[in-house]
């Protein structure tokens, strides 16, 4: 089936470490379990995710000569993601990351991008330009943030919808200059594109309001871990609780959640029963250990929904 | 580029030429109302006009709106002409998803206002001339209403406001081909004494032969002075022009050609 | 807690929604450079005038011509502007019907009209000015959203929301003060809906001014006759939240709408159209019976016409009967 969803992305595959907390500046702290782990970065999680949940996606991005970018290979072909843009850098290695894992679940990210941050404006237009019928373009802030809003705004302008996961986030002036058609922050990233403080005390509504009128998206979904997420969009706020599960290691399910919101669209969804149907995505890979491992296949998940709403009906 | 009459003529010679193909492929349509402005459409695209098509939707360029929105064929012929929209939309005219809808829609890139309910594009057009006024823009507001259009009273109130709010980058053009509908239009509703009414309402008001270029021109350039007022050249046309069982003949005010009639048409133009 | 205690904690003072958008167009006029206000002559009785005070170059009076002033509105939005008409509810919405559906919703342009004057509550003026239909006329667009805000302190947060939408949106305002709702406090942008009462198995949609009597009676049923009746301002009548609604209606037996206007194809009958698809239920509407209002004051009026707190709790009597058959 040809491509209709593509991921403009990095890789940057993931060393994890467990430790009991995660260490402040300056200090030594004991890990355990250090491992290498099936875990990409936003861009190759979003598009495995996006392939193991039924969309025939391309990945759009670029790897060093080395060992990491070779399996990369592998682990798309494994997953069906086509790769005939995934260009080959001489001259910078794969980019890779440090994933710190709490006792309770949580994590925390330190990224060091090496060949993303040479994917070209010219390159990712040609791939673009090279799949007329797909569309859906989902996208992070893993590659440098100029080629991803660029990415966007091209897909915009075919005719296609862009989800862009502005991951990891700095406050950026130029944004309300490019389209975007869904913006798909977490809280932390939400309120850095603000320039604000995070904080518990200010109302999400208007946080959604203030970041798609600062963004210009035509809609906004916050995503808020295992509170579920608030979304806005041109006929107003909506708000979905999480389903309720034992939350494993919840690594990744962010990147469940962008892949699932773009499938759901593809299937034909609305934004905001596509919203529904990714909370759940993102949930069942929490009950599970892994990145990458844990990404549900759509069989699953079909199976997982029946189950959660047969439940709520006892 | 610098047009001259023959330039002129022969593009509004390609614009009939489309406008019959379009409303015959699509059977459908108003090609005789369309024929009498067509004079005044390619005058201001192609000599008037600051438009650029590969820029169409510049904040800066000047405005069109064709309030007497049935003779959209002329507009979408001449967009065509200027490069705007690709010639292959003229066999979808009046189609599901057209940009060439049967009258014009202004959410197409290149079709500056949605009318064709007869009475609310002069309004539009006042709309944007205060707009641009009150930016400091320096663009210029151009309208076509028809005649039988003056009959609403949206048409007087756009007419008020203008005048009153010194619209002067305004220039309208009012296609005089006397006749509607239902009948000429001195039999359903006389405009008579119009030249006086427009000016009593406060417009500077120019007549002339609406087919003529020259004549055309001249009331485009007295029109371009910025006076306080707002312009409306009376453009005195014929239904049909341009095609001659057309010209005047009331059977084309809302029915297109049969097959026929289509191929003589089409000789004629080509000849 | 005694009625009046109860009811002090619900209502507050009484506020003019028509002073509260003088004020919010001018805070908003400050946020939006490219908000422009037109007036078709009756500035002075919406307060639109107070915009034209601070942001002359973005204001026009369009004097007694509701279709010119809406065909202006839509050439200023080619413009990039964002047009806000104010005007009264029966000329904007019945006069320039037509001209708004064609020049501004067909094309769905950022138009905002935001009417006073809806509903018999207009008074002394009589029929011809009490809009009983601007619900019905917009509704009945394709792609126009709907605000009702329930009180004064709403109307900010109803013009903010507008703003962030792109498209037309319809407001409706009062011309009578109607009581702050104390428990319905917006945020800078209007929600859905605002629960004010939860619990009861008979539940009382409101809009606008009839949020008050919806309330009183809700206090006097629970007083009087120990039942808990819920109370819900509706706010957003187009996209109705159907999802949301439906859940504050969880355990409902019976449904009372009140609003001015009249019953057909108003606030009741949009409820009714949406209920009947995913949650049917018996309905009562209280409302104008498909009659046209008169001269009087707004109070005699509302006593007339069968909108007070009191014609609400009949109604909610009626339906407790047919339930129970």
């Amino acid at each position: 089936m040809k491509p209709n969803l593509l991921v403009v992305g990095s890789h940057a595959p993931a060393m994890f470490v467990d430790v009991e907390r995660p260490p402040l500046i300056g200090e030594t702290i004991k890990g355990e379990n250090f491992r290498d782990q099936i875990d990409g970065g936003k861009g190759s999680n979003q598009a495995i995710a996006a392939a193991r949940l039924g969309a025939s996606v391309s990945f759009i991005g670029r790897v060093g000569n080395d060992r990491l970018g070779k399996t990369f290979t592998t682990w798309l072909e494994s997953d069906s993601v086509d790769h005939q843009w995934l260009f080959i850098d001489e001259e910078h290695p794969t980019g890779a990351g440090l994933n710190i894992q709490t006792d309770d679940g949580d994590c925390a990210l330190i990224t060091w991008m090496g060949a993303n941050q040479f994917l070209s404006k010219e390159q990712v237009e040609a791939a673009i330009e090279h799949y007329p019928s797909s569309k859906i373009l989902l996208t992070q802030f893993e590659i440098p943030h100029e080629i991803a809003l660029f990415a966007s705004d091209l897909a915009v302008r075919l005719g296609k919808m862009s989800i862009v996961n502005p991951a990891p986030a700095t406050k950026l002036d130029c944004l309300a200059q490019h389209q975007i058609s869904i913006l798909v922050p977490n809280k932390i990233e939400a309120f850095t594109l603000l320039g604000l403080d995070i904080s518990d005390d200010q109302d999400l509504r208007e946080i959604c309001y203030e970041l798609r009128d600062a963004v210009h998206a035509e809609s906004v979904i916050i995503t808020l871990g295992k509170d579920g997420s608030i979304g806005l969009d041109n006929d107003g706020i909506w708000e979905i609780t999480a389903p309720q599960v034992e939350s494993i290691d919840a690594s990744g399910a962010g990147d469940v959640f962008c892949a699932a919101i773009g499938v759901g669209l593809l299937d034909g969804k609305s934004i905001r029963e596509a919203s529904k149907w990714a909370a759940y995505a993102a949930a069942l890979s929490v009950t599970r250990q892994g990145t990458i491992p844990a990404f549900p296949y759509r069989n699953e998940l079909d199976k997982f929904i029946k189950a959660q709403l047969e439940g709520l009906n006892v | 580029m610098i047009y001259d009459d023959k330039e002129l003529k022969r593009i509004a010679r390609n614009i009939r030429i489309n406008i019959i193909k379009m409303t015959s492929t699509a059977r459908s349509g108003h090609p005789g109302p369309s024929f009498s402005i067509v004079e005044i459409l390619t005058a201001l695209y192609f000599w008037k006009m600051n438009i650029d098509e590969e820029d169409i939707l510049s904040d800066n360029r000047d405005r069109l709106v064709l309030s007497k929105g049935h003779a959209a064929p002329a507009l979408y012929a001449t967009l065509v002409e200027k490069g705007v929209f690709n010639e292959n939309e003229l066999n979808n005219f009046r189609k599901i998803g057209s940009p060439f809808q049967g009258h014009p829609d202004g959410k197409n890139p290149g079709i500056d206002a949605t009318t064709g309910s007869l009475g609310i594009g002069l309004s539009q057009a006042v709309g944007m001339a205060l707009g641009a006024k009150r930016k400091s823009a320096n663009l210029s507001v151009y309208a076509v209403i028809g005649d039988g259009e003056c009959d609403e009273g949206q048409i007087w109130e756009a007419a008020l406001f203008a005048n009153h709010n010194k619209l002067d980058n305004l220039t309208v053009f009012l296609d005089h081909n006397g006749d509607q509908f239902e009948g000429r239009v001195e039999d359903v509703i006389s405009l008579s004494p119009l030249l006086e009414k427009w000016q009593a309402f406060g417009w500077d008001v120019y007549q002339f032969n609406g087919h003529d270029f020259n004549q055309i021109k001249d009331f485009l350039e007295k029109a371009s002075i910025h006076n306080g007022k707002p312009k409306i050249g009376i453009a005195e046309t014929r239904k049909g022009f341009g095609v001659s069982f057309m010209e005047g003949n009331h059977a084309y005010h809302a029915r297109s050609l049969t097959e026929d009639e289509t191929k003589k048409a089409l000789d004629e133009l080509r000849n | 807690m005694s009625k009046s205690n109860t009811l002090s904690a619900i209502l507050g003072e009484r506020y003019s929604q028509r002073k509260a958008l003088g004020d919010a167009l001018v805070m908003l006029g400050e946020e939006n450079p490219n908000l422009f206000v037109l007036s078709p002559d009756v500035g002075s009785s919406t307060n639109a005038i107070k915009f034209q005070t601070n942001y002359q170059d973005r204001y026009v009076c369009t004097g007694i011509a509701e279709m010119n002033t809406v065909g202006i509105a839509a050439g200023l939005a080619y413009m990039d502007f964002i047009p806000v008409v104010v005007g009264y509810a029966i000329f904007i919405t019945g006069k320039a019907w037509e001209p708004f559906r064609n020049s501004v919703a067909y094309p769905h342009l950022n138009v905002k009209l935001v009417c006073t004057h809806a509903g018999i509550n207009v008074g002394p003026d009589g029929a011809t000015h009490q809009a009983i239909e601007d619900l019905a006329l917009m509704h009945s667009i394709p792609g126009v959203h709907i605000f009702v805000p329930g009180d004064a302190q709403q109307v900010l947060a109803s013009l903010r929301r507008a703003l962030s939408v792109d498209g037309p949106v319809y407001i409706r305002l009062e011309r009578e003060p109607i009581p702050q709702l104390l428990t319905a406090k917006p945020s800078q942008y209007l929600d859905d809906q605002y629960e004010i009462f939860q619990k009861g198995e008979i539940a009382i949609l409101a809009i606008g001014g009839m949020v008050e009597p919806a309330v009183k009676a809700a206090v006097t049923l629970k007083q009087e006759c120990g039942q808990d009746i819920r109370v819900i301002c509706v706010t957003t009548l187009k996209p109705l939240n159907t999802e949301k609604l439906i859940q504050s209606l969880e355990g409902v037996q019976g449904i009372v709408t009140a609003e001015d206007h009249n019953i057909f194809g108003g606030f009741g009958s949009f409820i009714a159209e949406t209920l009947a698809k995913f949650k049917p239920l018996p309905m009562e509407m209280v409302g104008l019976q498909d009659v046209f209002g008169c001269s009087d004051s707004a109070t005699n009026l509302k006593y007339h016409y069968g909108l007070t707190s009191r014609h609400i709790i009949e109604a909610v009597q009626s339906l407790q009967f047919r339930i129970k058959g």
